[in-house]
C-alpha cells in the first residue's frame, strides 16, 4: 500500500472514531440549553434567576429604590449590584451597615411568606452559595421603596420593604 | 422582529458594499471582510455621537452608512454583484430564522448576562461610566455595541450566528489559498473529517448562538491571519488588505480587554517581514492603541480616570507609547519577534508554574481534563487535531502553512498567560475544569485556524509533491 493511501485510511478512521466518540461519550452538554421564549433582556435575566438579577426586579417594581444594610459582600454582607440598579432605574445602595440579623426572630417565617423573588447571591469570599429573597407586601403597595437587608439564615439574606419589616412585631430595626 | 430584519439586512448590504470597495475576489473572504468594515462603521458612528448625547441615534446613522457602503460598492464594482450578495443575505436571513423563529440562543452564563446589561445601557444611551470597573472591561465593547442594534430592550439576536458564519467563512477562504493545487479527493479527505468532528462538539455548536465576544474575537484573528497570508504570498501588503487590516486592528482594540495584545501578537509574523514599511508598522501599532484608548475614554474609564489626564492627551499618550516598538533601533528585535515572543511566553508560563506550583498544576490538570478528556465540552477534537498534526509531520511546509503555525504557536501561550493574569491577586492559575472556564472558551478564537492548519498538514502528507512544487516555483 502506498504511504499516502495508508495515511488517507488512517485519517478517515481517526475522524470516524472521534465523531463517534463525540456523539456518544462526549456529548453531555446540550449546546442550546435554552429555547428563548422572550428576547427581552429583563425577562432573560430575571427568568434565569441570575445571581445579580435582584436589582432588576426591585427597579422594575418600584420607582425610586433605596437599599440599606447590604454590608460588604466579602465580610458579613451580600452581593447587590448598584450598577445594575442604575441601569434599570433610580436608586441608592448603602453598604455602610451589615444586614440586620433576624435568624432568631419568631416572626421570620411569617415575614418570608411575602417573598416575591428569590435568587442566589454572592457572599463572603465571593462565594455564590447564599440566597437572597426580595420581600414586600403586594396587597399594600408601599408608597416608598426602602428595602432593608436582613440575614435570615447562615447562608440566606433578604431585602425586606421597610414598612413591612416595621409591621412585624418582634422584628427589631 | 422588524428592526432585527432591517438591521441584519443593513449589515449584510454594508458588508457587500465594503468588500466590493476593497475589491476582494473570494466570496468567502468578502463576507467576513465586509463584516469587519461594517463593525468598524458601527464603532466609529457610536463613538463620534455618544459624547454628543446621540448614542441611540447613532444606529440610524450606522444604517445610512451601510447603505452608503452598498451604494458606493455597486457604483464602483458592479460585476458579480449577485454572487457576492448571496452569502451575506442568505446567512442574515438564516440567522434570523434560527434565533427568532426556532428560538435558539444561549445566555446561560455570567458573561452573557453582563453583556446584556451593557446592551441595555447602550440602548437607552445611559451613562456608561457606571461600568467603571474590570467587570465591564472584560466583556469588551464592539460586541455589545452591535447587539444593541436590536429591538428596544432586546438585543440583535441573529448577529452572533451571522458572525459565527463569517468566522467559518474566513476559514474556508484560508483553506482555499492553502489547498490550492491539491486534488479534489485530497481536499475532501483532509477537510471533511475535521469539519464534521468540530460540528459534533457541544462547544462549537454552542458558539453559534452563545452571547459572548469569543466568536467576534475569533473572526478578527482569522482576518488578521488571512490578510497576513495574502501579503506573505504576494510579498507585499496591498492597499486594500492594508485598509482591511487597520479596520481589524481597530476592532481588536475594542473586542476584549486583551484584544489589543492578542491582535498585535497575531500580527507579528507579518509585521516581522522585511517588506513591511515603517509607516505601515507605525499604523499597525497606533490603530489598536488609539481604539483601546478611545474605548476607555468614552465607555469604560477605568485606566483613563486613574491618569487624571484630559481625554485627548490620554489618547495621544497611549498612541505615542504604542509607536515605540516601531523605532528603527528595535528592528533587530522586530525581525526576530516571532521567536522571541513565542519563546518568551513559553518561558514565562514555565516560570509562573514554578512560582505558583499548587494553583498552576491544578490549572494544567484542568486544561488536560478540558481538552483531552472532553470536560471542556470540546469532544475529542483537540486530540484529533494533535494526532493529525503528529502523523502529518513533514520536511517541507508551504510559507502560508508555516504562517498559520506561527500564529498558533504565538497565540496559544499568550491565551494561557492572559488567563494566569486574569485572576484577581496576580498570577494564580490556568483555569478550572468545565466548559465555562474562560481559557476553555477562548479556544473558540483559534479553533478555525487550528482546524485549517491540521487539514492542510494532512493534505500536505497526502500529496507532498504540491508543497515541493510550490517551493521550486519560488526558487
Amino acid at each position: 500500500m502506498k504511504p499516502a493511501r495508508s495515511i488517507a485510511y488512517l485519517v478517515g478512521f481517526l475522524s470516524a472514531l472521534t465523531i463517534a466518540a463525540n456523539l456518544t461519550v462526549a456529548f453531555k452538554m446540550t449546546p442550546f440549553s435554552q429555547i428563548e421564549k422572550s428576547y427581552q433582556v429583563e425577562d432573560i435575566l430575571v427568568g434565569s434567576k441570575w445571581i445579580a438579577s435582584a436589582p432588576i426586579v426591585l427597579a422594575s417594581n418600584f420607582n425610586d429604590v433605596s437599599v440599606k444594610n447590604v454590608g460588604i459582600r466579602t465580610e458579613n454582607g451580600f452581593g447587590f449590584s448598584d450598577q445594575i440598579l442604575s441601569v434599570w432605574g433610580n436608586g441608592k445602595v448603602d453598604t455602610a451597615n451589615d444586614p440586620i440579623d433576624l435568624r432568631n426572630s419568631a416572626a421570620l417565617n411569617e415575614l418570608l411568606l411575602n417573598t416575591k423573588y428569590e435568587t442566589d447571591t454572592y457572599c463572603r469570599e465571593y462565594l455564590r452559595d447564599c440566597t437572597l429573597a426580595l420581600v414586600w407586601d403586594a396587597t399594600a403597595k408601599p408608597a416608598g421603596a426602602e428595602f432593608i437587608g436582613v440575614r435570615v439564615s447562615d447562608s440566606g439574606y433578604a431585602l425586606v420593604e421597610a414598612g413591612l419589616l416595621k409591621k412585624f412585631g418582634g422584628v427589631n430595626r | 422582529m422588524t428592526l432585527e430584519l432591517v438591521m441584519m439586512l443593513a449589515i449584510a448590504l454594508g458588508s457587500i458594499g465594503f468588500a466590493k470597495l476593497l475589491r476582494i475576489e473570494s466570496i468567502w473572504f468578502a463576507f467576513s471582510a465586509g463584516l469587519v468594515g461594517v463593525l468598524t462603521l458601527r464603532s466609529l458612528t457610536f463613538l463620534a455621537m455618544y459624547p454628543l448625547g446621540l448614542g441611540s441615534v447613532s444606529k440610524w446613522v450606522f444604517v445610512a452608512g451601510c447603505l452608503l457602503f452598498f451604494g458606493l460598492g455597486i457604483f464602483f464594482q458592479r460585476d458579480n454583484l449577485l454572487r457576492y450578495s448571496l452569502l451575506p443575505i442568505a446567512i442574515a436571513l438564516f440567522s434570523i430564522f434560527t434565533t427568532r423563529i426556532v428560538g435558539l440562543s444561549y445566555t446561560g452564563q455570567t458573561d452573557s448576562r453582563w453583556i446584556l446589561v451593557v446592551v441595555r445601557q447602550l440602548q437607552q444611551n445611559g451613562d456608561l461610566g457606571i461600568f467603571n470597573d474590570l467587570n465591564a472591561l472584560k466583556r469588551g465593547f464592539i460586541y455589545p455595541l452591535t447587539l444593541a442594534l436590536g429591538e428596544s430592550q432586546e438585543f440583535l439576536t441573529s448577529f452572533t450566528p451571522y458572525a459565527f458564519a463569517a468566522l467559518c467563512s474566513t476559514g474556508v477562504a484560508i483553506a482555499q489559498i492553502l489547498l490550492r493545487g491539491y486534488s479534489r479527493s485530497t481536499i475532501l479527505l483532509s477537510t471533511v473529517g475535521i469539519v464534521v468532528t468540530l460540528f459534533t462538539t457541544s462547544m462549537w455548536l454552542r458558539a453559534t448562538v452563545y452571547i459572548n465576544s469569543h466568536v467576534a474575537a475569533g473572526l478578527l484573528l482569522a482576518v488578521v491571519a488571512m490578510v497576513s497570508l495574502r501579503a506573505i504570498e504576494k510579498k507585499r501588503l496591498e492597499t486594500n488588505d492594508y485598509l482591511l487590516l487597520l479596520c481589524t486592528l481597530f476592532l481588536l482594540g475594542q473586542v476584549r480587554a486583551e484584544g489589543i495584545v492578542v491582535g498585535l501578537i497575531a500580527l507579528l509574523p507579518l509585521a516581522s517581514q522585511q517588506f513591511i514599511s515603517r509607516k505601515q508598522l507605525i499604523t499597525f501599532l497606533i490603530t489598536p492603541a488609539t481604539s483601546f484608548a478611545v474605548w476607555l475614554v468614552v465607555y469604560n474609564n477605568l485606566g483613563f480616570h486613574a491618569t487624571k489626564l484630559p481625554a485627548v492627551l490620554f489618547i495621544l499618550l497611549l498612541a505615542a507609547i504604542a509607536v515605540v516598538p516601531a523605532i528603527k533601533w528595535f528592528d533587530w528585535l522586530r525581525y526576530r519577534s516571532v521567536t522571541i515572543v513565542a519563546g518568551g511566553s513559553l518561558l514565562a508560563l514555565l516560570a509562573i508554574t514554578a512560582l505558583y506550583p499548587p494553583s498552576m498544576l491544578k490549572g494544567w490538570n484542568a486544561l488536560f481534563e478540558n481538552l483531552v478528556l472532553s470536560m471542556g465540552r470540546w469532544g475529542f477534537v483537540f486530540v484529533l487535531i494533535a494526532v493529525l498534526l503528529l502523523i502529518s509531520i513533514s520536511k517541507s511546509y508551504s510559507a502560508g502553512h508555516k504562517l498559520l503555525m506561527k500564529i498558533l504557536i504565538l497565540l496559544v501561550p499568550i491565551f494561557m498567560l492572559s488567563k494566569t493574569l486574569d485572576d484577581v491577586g496576580g498570577a494564580r492559575g490556568l483555569g478550572r475544569t468545565g466548559w465555562g472556564d474562560s481559557l476553555n472558551r477562548m479556544w473558540i478564537h483559534i479553533m478555525v485556524l487550528l482546524a485549517v492548519t491540521a487539514a492542510v498538514a494532512v493534505a500536505n502528507k497526502l500529496q507532498p509533491e504540491i508543497v515541493r512544487g510550490k517551493s521550486n516555483e519560488k526558487d
